[in-house]
Order: structure tokens, then C-alpha cells, then sequence
């Protein structure tokens, strides 16, 4: 096991090294330039910004820029952000807790909230529980994030106060107000996921319903809760584990727009700015930051999967 | 009965509140932290390097000039006491304040304002305000609190120029850690904490400036700038009262018919310096004929476009800020091309060799909601010339690009405006102003304004503007199309905050919650 999580993370240096290259490429292939952003409306004087691009480097062939980001990345210096004049590095790591509680966060109500009830969905016989499952999967999944988020803050800070809005105190400084604080933030991020974990709950129960092993649980005379429990959902948990794997990945880079909604100072927003503002060494950072993220999470669903099925063993 | 008679002690216990707590009714009421909340992210606390709107607001309150705004936007003393002028307009005469002193303790002498004004020169610091000191031939410190600054020529705009640039002290560079992230000034306000998307002022205790009674200034305790992106988040922020101030993008006519109805908060309304523009490249067919820009500017009913986009609340305006009334703006039915009339753009087009129309392009600024209003309601109305429209979506970086580099038939965007009509104008419409990307050049423009630079009279150069005005009126360089209201909302317990036509947050060292 710990050769496998050893050579899962060496696999990681070629995995950054394509992700880094692509970044690069594509930022410089769309029109717009960070020395234009920064002399902003102020003039159009093709000395001053040919200035600006030669103090930021980016008078130089694509290449050498390149690797000449490449080599101090590999140093840990990230360069500094041409609009803030602050390091990359330092501005990436004041954002990442935010961006990784509210994943985790999001995370855990998808789990707590997702299986329970697609497990319901699928055990239940009743018709309106099951219909009220769908409807849920169902705008879960087709109400876009900035709405919903919206809706959320205008029904449960501005109308019913029992949020509040735009309070995001540490966890360690006040752990009931932190959570209390991003709890619609998570939940707008993790409705989507909510819906789809329910639908693949569902039905990986449901399939699992036709095992042998079910009936043999049945013929032995287990109690329906003890074949539910016991043998049907841990069966479907192995699909369940590698959706929920995708899931926290996409928490991580989905939280843009719940970022943006709910003013919370994360990656997702940091990115975002980095985009507009053709901000390269920020972006290139923000990126590189959420793919090791995306990667760490894969990693545990693999390290999970051991657990919920013996057959797997990784060496 | 019973409810009343406690409403009613309720309200004495009140009414003697102020004076249990040791204050005169009606005076000032100190502590308290206003929290302001906009929507721009905040880049870069440096004076002399940062542009971004955000940064303004809150350097306001933490830096201050030798000369200052009042309400009216004219000129008064500020860190100069007095000054005066030579008669040929090219010796200016300082006298430096006494006992004022930096954040830091050290006090505020001529050798800073030196030095302030040498690190705006210098090419290493790329300071976008170096240009406001282009005719700045020397400084001499003549005493401790005596500066003499020499022009190359006699410079019209210099004292406005001059409230616009904050005053560092003489070892600022090597004092700060970072001149981006500490800034160190003479101001109300002082920096406390720095943070990803706030930044925290805290009271300057040492502050030299007293209110009319002699009650130091500012009452606040400090101030917390919020950045949240999201109008509507902005907006939902004040009703819940997590901030106490919204202005700034976001904050426009739509957000006030939100929140008018909404208790407990203040619209505060001026009409800003800041025009809404449609920018006409003057360099491509067929716009660089005259008489197709007075044909869209007769086709244009920019009166529709005050209704339609802005609920009113903006003035149709010529080149001149409908607010700067010492010069004299000329009013819009004056102004040749301005009264809408369709049957004589529709002449001009046909003399012009476009009696069917053409195909026209228009880019709307992406970062100003209301730049796309403003295009789709042009859209409709160049309609009946066969003018057929196509609005080109661009994003941010993209629109800064064209607009750089001229590529563009027409684009909608939002000019900042000046107090003072050359900085208002000359940049961008001589033939060699810094932002002339609307290519053009007429000189007969160029010298009304270069006349208006060196003109100091008063009554000549305002002369030399009203004839400027109908030549730009005339030429249609681009077409001005309103100035709208800027607005504050504020929660209806904040008292003494002043909004200025320029957004300057100044004003906050003379605000305080009542009580």
C-alpha cells in the first residue's frame, strides 16, 4: 500500500508538468495581455507598454518564459502577481483554506445528505417519497449555482435572518459561527453533487437488489434492514465512492461561481480575477494548486475503495 | 395603552441618553466602525501607482493633498495653508501646514512634498500621474514649511493637478515595507490590517483637522472596506446590515429602485463627472466622414437612453460635466447635433453616399452593466436609418485590447470625468492625447485646447471651452451620451457622510453613527 501511494504521487510530476503546458499555452493564446490590463485606460502609448511588458518578461520567446517559470516553480517561487505586486504563492495560500473548507464542507453534506437519501429513494415502496426524490435530483441538478445561491440569501439572510451573510470567522477562532457562517455557501456548491450521488445511490442499490448474495442474505433469514445495510449498500458503495472521488474535484473547481456569489475570498474567485485580469502567474498557480487538489482526492477514493471491497489490493 | 406608555418612557430614556453619556445633543458622537462594502477587488494601496477605483476610496481616508475638493468641487487648502501664484502663472508659492505629522510620528515638512513630487517624476516609480507634473521645470524647498515650484510654462490646471497627487513622507520607499500593501500619509485614518479581499483603517489619533466646534476629527473609531463581487450579494449586504456603506460599481440606478423602498436606509444621489460614451473610431470608413457621426448623433435620442437605462436619474450632457457649473457647461439644446432629428441624419447619411445605411459594430464595455443597455437601446434606434447594429460580447482584457489598439467600429464604455476641463478632455481628443483611441484630429481642437492649458484668466478660458464644446459638438469625435447619478446607500443611522461628484470618499473623517 504505501509503494502504491508513493508511486500514485510520483505519477503526479508528469500529470502537473501537461497541466502546467497547457495552461501556458492556452492563456497566451487568447487575445488580451496582462501589460495592457495594468496600464488599464491610462494611455495608449506603445513605449510605456512595451515597458511594462519588458519589466514583466513578456518581451521574451513563449519558450524561455516558459521555462524560466517552470524552473523557479520547481524552486517553490511562484513569481508575483503583476496587478497586486504580491508573491503568487503567498495570495494562493491566504485563499486555499477557504476554497478547501468549503469543499469539504460542501462534501460532507453531500455524503450525509446524498446516500440517506438515495438509499430511501430505493428501499422505499412508497410513491411519494420516491417521487419527492426525484423532483429533488431533479432541480438539484437543472438549477444553475449563482441563482440558486442568490435565492438562498435572499431567502434565508435578507427575509428570515437566520444566516448571516458574509461572515466567514476561522474555524479555530469560533468553530459554531464558521459553521454557521458558510453553511449556504456549501450548500448552494453541493447541490448539484447532492442531486446526482442520490440518483447514483438509487440505483446502485436497486441493481444490487438483484445479486445472488441479497437472496442467499434473504434465504438465511436476515432481518430487511441487516440485508440493506450490511450487504446491498456496501456493494454499491464501490460506484458510489468513485463518483463522490470525481465529486470533491469538482467541488474544488466548481466553487467559482459560489465564491463569487457569496464574497468568500477562495481559489475559485482568485482564478477567476487571474482570468480577467490575464494575470499569468497567478493563474498558473491556481491551477496547479486545484489539480494537486483533484489528485489528493482521487487518491483517498482509491485508498477508500480497499476498505469498502476486499478484492481490491494495491501493491 | 399599556404599550404606549412604555413606548412613550422608552423614548424619554432615549432622548436622555446622549446626555447621561456625557454628550450635548446634537453634537458629534464618537466610535464605531463603518463598514463599507463595493464591488472591485482591491489591487494595490501604492498612490501614485494604483488606477483601480477601490484603491481610491480608501487612500482617500489614509493620504491627503496639498490642496483638496470641497463640496462644490472647488479648490481649498489642505496640506497648504495658503499659496500664491506669480503673475506670469508660472512661480508657485507654498506654505506648508505646521504641526501636522505622518502616521508614523515624523511631521509633515516641504522636504516630503519634494520628494513626493520627485518620486511621481520618476520614471522608475511608472507613475500614471507623472504626466499631471509634465511642466514642472524645479522644486526648491525655500524653508521648513515653504516650497517654490517653477513651471517650464504657465499651466492652467496645475492647482487641480495638484489635489489629485498624496503626499508621502521623504523616506517613504525605504520607511514601508511595501509601498503596495503599507501605505503611510498625514490622513484621518490610519492602515491596520491588510487582507485578501478587506482592508481595516483605524483612527489617526495624532489627526491635525477639528470639526466647527473644535471636536477632533474623525469620530469613527476606524473603517473596514469589504470587497464583494456580486451586486446582488452588495445589495443584500446592506439590508442585513453586514455593511453600513455600499457605493461604487454595483450601486447604480437599478440597485436604488431596489432598495428605496427598503427601511432603515439612506440613497445619498449626485450627478458625477463620469460619462457614458459611445466611442466612434473617426479612422475607419465610413465614420471618418463628418457627416455619418452627426447622423448617428442626430438618430440618437439620448434623452430615450437617460429613461430607458437609467430610470431617469442621469443628465444628457455635451462635453463639458453638467456639475461643473464655474465652467459654464453648455447646455445639451444649444449644442449642435444634440435635438434628435431623424429626417436630417437621414439627409447627412445620403450626402454622405450611404442612403441605405451601412452594417455597424458596437462593443460594450464588459465591467459596466449598463454599457449593454446603452447599446441595445442604440441598436433600435439607428433602425429606421437601415443602419443594422451587431453588439460584439467581449470580455474585459479583450475590450481593454481593441480599445488600445483601435479596433473597433464603435464601443460603449464610461469616461472618468474631471473637475477641470482639460483633464476632462484633452487626452482624449488631441490628435496626440494619451487616450485618443478614437483616432482623432482635428486642428482646429487642438488649438482650442492647447489654448485652454495656458489660458489662467478665468473669463478667457472659459471662452475657449464654450467654443470648444460646439466644435466638439459639431465634429462628433464620439458621441457624450449622459452623466448619471452616482450613488451612496448608506444605513439611515450614519450621519455627515458627504458623496462627492468625483466618488472621493473624503468625506468619511466627518461621519459618525448617531446615537
Amino acid at each position: 500500500m504505501g509503494s502504491y501511494v508513493f508511486k500514485r504521487i510520483f505519477l503526479l510530476i508528469p500529470v502537473l508538468l501537461v497541466i502546467s503546458t497547457i495552461t501556458f499555452l492556452l492563456m497566451h493564446a487568447i487575445p488580451g495581455d496582462p501589460a495592457e490590463v495594468i496600464l488599464g485606460f491610462e494611455t495608449v502609448d506603445p513605449v510605456k507598454l512595451e515597458e511594462v511588458r519588458r519589466t514583466l518578461g513578456l518581451d521574451r520567446p513563449l519558450y524561455e518564459q516558459y521555462t524560466r517559470w517552470l524552473f523557479r516553480a520547481a524552486t517553490g517561487d511562484f513569481g508575483t502577481s503583476p496587478r497586486t505586486g504580491r508573491p503568487v504563492l503567498s495570495m494562493v495560500l491566504e485563499a486555499m483554506p477557504f476554497t478547501i473548507e468549503l469543499a469539504l464542507y460542501a462534501l460532507f453534506l453531500v455524503v450525509s445528505v446524498g446516500i440517506p437519501l438515495g438509499t430511501v429513494g430505493a428501499a422505499t415502496s412508497s410513491r411519494a417519497i420516491a417521487g419527492l426524490v426525484q423532483l429533488t435530483t431533479l432541480l438539484g441538478l437543472s438549477l444553475p449555482s449563482f441563482w440558486v445561491g442568490a435565492l438562498l440569501i435572499l431567502l434565508f439572510s435578507v427575509r428570515l435572518r437566520l444566516f448571516p451573510l458574509l461572515q466567514y470567522p476561522s474555524f479555530f477562532s469560533s468553530p459554531l459561527g464558521n459553521l454557521w457562517g458558510f453553511f449556504l455557501p456549501a450548500l448552494t456548491l453541493a447541490l448539484p453533487s447532492i442531486a446526482s450521488i442520490i440518483r447514483m445511490t438509487r440505483a446502485c442499490v436497486l441493481e444490487s437488489a438483484q445479486g445472488d448474495y441479497v437472496k442467499t442474505a434473504r434465504a438465511k433469514g436476515l432481518s430487511e434492514r441487516a440485508v440493506l445495510f450490511r450487504h446491498m449498500l456496501r456493494t454499491a458503495m464501490i460506484p458510489i465512492i468513485t463518483s463522490i472521488g470525481i465529486t470533491a474535484g469538482y467541488l474544488i473547481g466548481g466553487a467559482i461561481v459560489v465564491e463569487q456569489v457569496f464574497a468568500v475570498p477562495g481559489l475559485g474567485r482568485l482564478g477567476a480575477q487571474a482570468i480577467v485580469q490575464r494575470d499569468y502567474p497567478l493563474l498558473q498557480a491556481v491551477v496547479l494548486f486545484s489539480a494537486v487538489g483533484f489528485a489528493v482526492s482521487n487518491l483517498v477514493v482509491d485508498i477508500l475503495y480497499v476498505y469498502f471491497n476486499p478484492k481490491i489490493r494495491y501493491a | 395603552m399599556m404599550y404606549r406608555m412604555l413606548g412613550m418612557s422608552l423614548g424619554v430614556l432615549l432622548a436622555l441618553a446622549p446626555v447621561a453619556m456625557g454628550q450635548v445633543p446634537g453634537g458629534p458622537s464618537y466610535g464605531g466602525i463603518l463598514r463599507i462594502g463595493m464591488t472591485q477587488e482591491i489591487l494595490n494601496l501604492d498612490p501614485h501607482v494604483a488606477t483601480a477605483f477601490s484603491s481610491f476610496r480608501i487612500m482617500e481616508n489614509v493620504y491627503e493633498t496639498l490642496l483638496e475638493f470641497d463640496e462644490n468641487m472647488g479648490l481649498k487648502p489642505g496640506l497648504a495653508a495658503s499659496w500664491s501664484i506669480s503673475p506670469d502663472g508660472t512661480v508657485y508659492t507654498f506654505t506648508i501646514r505646521q504641526g501636522v505629522v505622518f502616521h508614523d510620528g515624523s511631521p509633515l515638512t516641504a522636504e516630503d512634498v519634494k520628494y513626493t513630487y520627485q518620486r511621481v517624476l520618476d520614471p522608475a516609480t511608472a507613475s500614471p500621474q507623472a504626466s499631471y507634473l509634465a511642466s514642472v521645470r524645479e522644486i526648491e524647498v525655500t524653508s521648513p514649511y515653504q516650497l517654490r515650484i517653477t513651471l517650464k510654462y504657465p499651466t492652467a490646471s496645475f492647482l487641480t493637478y495638484l489635489a489629485l497627487i498624496s503626499i508621502v513622507p521623504s523616506d517613504f520607499v525605504s520607511k514601508v515595507a511595501d509601498p503596495k500593501t503599507t501605505p503611510l500619509g498625514t490622513g484621518p485614518f490610519r492602515l491596520a490590517e491588510f487582507g485578501p479581499d478587506f482592508v481595516r483603517l483605524v483612527r489617526n489619533p495624532g489627526y491635525w483637522r477639528t470639526d466647527g466646534r473644535g471636536n477632533r476629527l474623525p469620530y469613527l473609531d476606524g473603517l473596514l472596506f469589504r470587497v464583494i463581487p456580486d451586486p446582488a450579494t452588495l445589495r443584500a449586504a446592506i439590508v442585513t446590515g453586514e455593511v453600513d456603506l455600499i457605493l461604487g460599481f454595483g450601486v447604480d440606478a437599478t440597485a436604488v429602485q431596489l432598495l428605496r423602498p427598503t427601511p432603515g436606509l439612506k440613497i445619498l444621489a449626485v450627478s458625477q463627472l463620469a460619462y457614458s460614451l459611445l466611442g466612434i473610431n473617426n479612422a475607419r470608413p465610413p465614420f471618418d466622414d463628418a457627416r455619418v457621426r452627426q447622423a448617428l448623433s442626430l438618430a440618437i435620442d439620448r434623452l430615450a437612453i437617460v429613461d430607458l437605462v437609467y430610470f431617469g436619474a442621469a443628465k444628457v450632457g455635451g462635453p463639458l460635466p453638467p456639475s461643473l457649473v464655474d465652467w459654464a457647461p453648455l447646455p445639451p439644446e444649444d449644442l449642435p447635433n444634440y435635438t434628435p432629428d431623424l429626417a436630417r441624419a437621414k439627409h447627412l447619411l445620403e450626402e454622405a453616399g450611404y442612403p441605405d445605411g451601412f452594417r455597424l459594430k458596437i462593443m460594450p464595455i464588459p465591467t459596466v452593466p449598463e454599457a449593454l443597455q446603452v447599446a441595445l437601446v442604440i441598436q433600435e434606434q439607428l433602425r429606421p436609418l437601415g443602419i443594422a447594429v451587431e453588439i460584439e460580447i467581449v470580455d474585459f482584457a479583450t475590450f481593454l485590447s481593441r480599445w488600445r489598439n483601435s479596433d473597433f467600429d464603435t464601443f460603449v464604455s464610461l469616461n472618468a470625468g474631471s473637475v477641470d476641463p482639460d483633464i476632462h478632455l484633452y487626452r482624449h481628443v488631441h490628435s496626440t492625447g494619451t487616450t485618443n483611441v478614437f483616432k482623432y484630429n482635428d486642428p482646429a481642437t487642438d488649438r482650442l485646447l492647447e489654448a485652454g492649458q495656458l489660458i489662467a484668466n478665468p473669463q478667457a478660458r472659459r471662452d475657449v471651452y464654450a467654443a470648444l464644446q460646439r466644435r466638439l459638438a459639431e465634429q462628433v469625435p464620439f458621441l457624450f451620451i449622459a452623466y448619471a447619478d452616482l450613488y451612496a446607500v448608506v444605513k439611515d443611522t450614519v450621519t455627515g457622510f458627504v458623496l462627492l461628484p468625483n466618488s472621493s470618499t473624503v468625506f468619511l473623517r466627518q461621519t459618525s453613527f448617531a446615537r
